[in-house]
């Protein structure tokens, strides 16, 4: 496939908006190397032995794994049904899909309290891990449902169904061995999105008073600063880490749905 | 009883009608062709028989069992849709096997059957390709092994070969139909090619407006058009417009020139369509006692082997067509010609409309 010649316009603006992105990592990266003592990696080496950390990253990875699971299973059945029988309901969905966004966090984490108050989600301290796995699940929803519904917008999804159903596959079969493996570019582009909401997520988590990353990296900054912006350089190294992990492993996966991209 | 049978069928969406009071029984082993225009209700019958559809009205048996209410998945009813519908994650074996998981084959069974089905369909070599990386028919053919492999009761076509070019249209076409005989499996092809019907099939069903025109073999249905639609959607035939004037006496009239038809014209009413194929029409013949009518040459049309004369007769159109033999002259435009036809080849059309003679297509 030959590539059209881009324009020089398009590379200023993408060169802005490089710069524009990466010049507060580089300040960043500038500001946690430098101590009075010159320019050293002490805050890199510290962070790490510093309590608490490796149990907050821990924290919010699996929170974003669980997380992660917990919306592909909710929203690929309900794009995959909404697409294929009540193609109508298709703006409606959309609608849905920006409340979370126009709704702040911390009104959603309020409601989420008041709520369910005095019921075991907010008395026992299971009950708050519940309530955040469902705010960031709210959250991350508005990302994943459009990832998956434009996957699902690219497939000739009837005939794959009604192709799979003459064979004799029931609604499970259809989802677990046509519909998900054939979304699994989208998934991944939506769990890409989830994973990185929830390690940088602070309102929610910080609300219910759960030991995720971002309110230890707050908590990290009064005490050591250097170290807190080391650990923002790492989290961002972390996430981009994972989200190639990831990216790896589905592409290795989706063999047959990247040929048909490289087609 | 038939083996497939559909009785009283009515199909409507919202006040839609698609297809109505469809009666049809299909034999074991049988290859029958829906033929009709775009619109017809072809894909809907063949849906309401995979059941992916339901009718409003009517019942849908095979081998004796109602299966009107049975979902598609518990059918076993083999389909090969017009758009590409091979699973895009699986490779071809995979595709092939997926109907035979699902009924729970053993290993063994399924690679065996799988490679019988590749073998069948001459793609041995490509068992392990993805759908991308397949040609349009090699894909098609996948899915009729796809389909196949289950051994189902119906295998059912709905256009298989529309997106393909004309060439490879026309040799897999001939290689569904030797598959299918083959396994001696019951078949529904979809086409709204009347050449593709005509070529393949045990039985055609013409189909108009949710309406089934006429059933019949495709001799029947080229040389006996029950009606002006079928006479006229069977594309080279002249369908033109007469005038009763002798009914006991079979005498018609076409545009004022008196001819004399086999068919029996009673309780036709004043004026009738009739149809004349081209090719019983004779350019200039010797005298012989048959019908005979004068007309002007209009425009020649080579087509090949058959080069087509389309002749005027006052205000309507016939279509002549001569083979191409080496020492053929075609007559110059403007001449003026004897067209010579037999009494039986002048078929009396039930019911009329006023469609002008078809132009060649
Ligand atoms: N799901 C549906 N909802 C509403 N109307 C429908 C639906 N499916 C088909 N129809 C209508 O029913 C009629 C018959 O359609 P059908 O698809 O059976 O035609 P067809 O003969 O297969 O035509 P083609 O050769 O174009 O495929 C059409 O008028 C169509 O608009
Ligand atoms: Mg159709």
């Amino acid at each position: 496939m030959s590539r059209p010649k881009t324009a020089p316009l398009a590379w200023l603006l993408f060169g802005i908006a490089f710069v524009y992105l990466l010049l507060p990592l580089v300040a960043m990266l500038w500001a946690s190397l430098t101590t009075p003592r010159g320019v050293t990696a002490d805050a890199y080496v510290a962070v790490f032995s510093t309590p608490g950390f490796a149990e907050a990253l821990l924290f919010s990875v699996r929170s974003g794994l669980i997380t992660i699971v917990i919306t592909t299973l909710l929203v690929v059945p309900t794009a995959y049904w909404v697409n294929l029988r009540m193609p109508r309901l298709r703006a409606v969905m959309e609608f849905f899909t920006l409340v979370p966004l126009v709704i702040p966090p911390i009104l959603l984490t309020f409601g989420l309290i008041r709520f369910f108050n005095g019921t075991p989600l907010t008395n026992t301290g299971d009950g708050l891990y519940v309530l955040l796995i469902g705010g960031y699940v709210v959250i991350s929803f508005p990302f994943f449902y459009r990832a998956i519904d434009a996957g699902l917008q690219a497939i000739n999804l009837r005939v794959l169904t009604e192709a799979a159903q003459s064979l004799g596959a029931g609604w499970t079969t259809i989802l677990f061995r046509v519909i998900f493996p054939n979304m699994l570019v989208a998934i991944l582009n939506g769990s890409f999105i989830t994973f990185a909401i929830v390690l940088g997520e602070f309102t929610i988590s910080s609300l219910l008073s759960q030991p995720a990353f971002s309110p230890y990296m707050l908590d990290l900054s009064y005490r050591e600063a250097d170290q807190a912006t080391a650990l923002s350089i790492i989290s961002f190294g972390f996430t981009w880490l994972i989200i190639v992990v990831i990216s790896i492993v589905g592409s290795r996966r989706a063999g047959g749905a990247r040929q048909i991209i490289s087609r | 009883m038939s083996f497939l049978t559909l009785s009283h069928i009515h199909k409507a969406f919202g006040t839609a009608v698609a297809v109505q009071s469809f009666d049809l029984g299909i034999e074991k082993g049988e290859f029958v062709a829906f033929l009709g225009p775009s619109g017809c209700g072809k894909t809907t019958v063949l849906r309401m028989i995979a059941g992916f559809e339901q009718p409003t009205t009517g019942t849908i048996t095979i081998d004796n069992a109602d299966i009107t209410r049975v979902p598609a998945n518990k059918r076993k009813i083999g389909m090969v849709f017009q758009q590409y519908a091979l699973f895009p994650n699986m490779t071809v074996i995979e595709n092939i096997s997926f109907g035979l998981k699902i009924a729970g084959a053993s290993r063994q069974e399924m690679h065996s059957r799988a490679t019988e089905m590749l073998q069948i369909i001459g793609m041995l070599e490509f068992a392990g390709r993805y759908p991308s990386q397949l040609s349009g028919g090699q894909q098609q053919r996948v899915a009729l092994a796809r389909a196949l492999a289950i051994r189902p009761q119906v295998l059912l076509l709905d256009e298989p070969l529309s997106a393909l070019d004309a060439k490879i249209r026309t040799s897999l076409r001939q290689e569904i139909r030797s598959i299918q005989r083959q396994l001696g499996i019951t078949t529904v092809f979809v086409t709204h090619d009347q050449e593709e019907a005509l070529s393949i099939a045990d039985r055609i069903v013409v189909m108009n407006k949710g309406n089934i025109e006429q059933v019949g073999s495709p001799r029947d249905i080229y040389n006996q058009p029950g009606t002006q639609f079928v006479a006229s959607f069977i594309g080279t035939l002249n369908v033109i417009n007469a005038a009763v004037s002798d009914e006991t006496a079979g005498h018609i009239a076409l545009d004022g020139q008196t001819v004399r038809t086999a068919d029996a014209l009673g309780g036709l009413g004043q004026r009738v369509a009739i149809a004349l194929r081209p090719e019983s029409i004779a350019l200039n013949p010797e005298p012989n006692g048959g019908n005979s009518v004068t007309a002007t040459v209009d425009e020649i049309y080579f087509l090949g082997s058959v080069v087509r004369i389309r002749t005027r007769l006052r205000e309507q159109y016939l279509n002549v067509d001569t083979f191409n033999s080496p020492g053929f002259v075609p007559p110059a435009r403007g001449e003026a010609v004897q067209l010579g036809f037999a009494e039986s080849a002048v078929k009396v059309l039930h019911d009329h409309d006023t469609t002008r003679g078809s132009a060649p297509s």
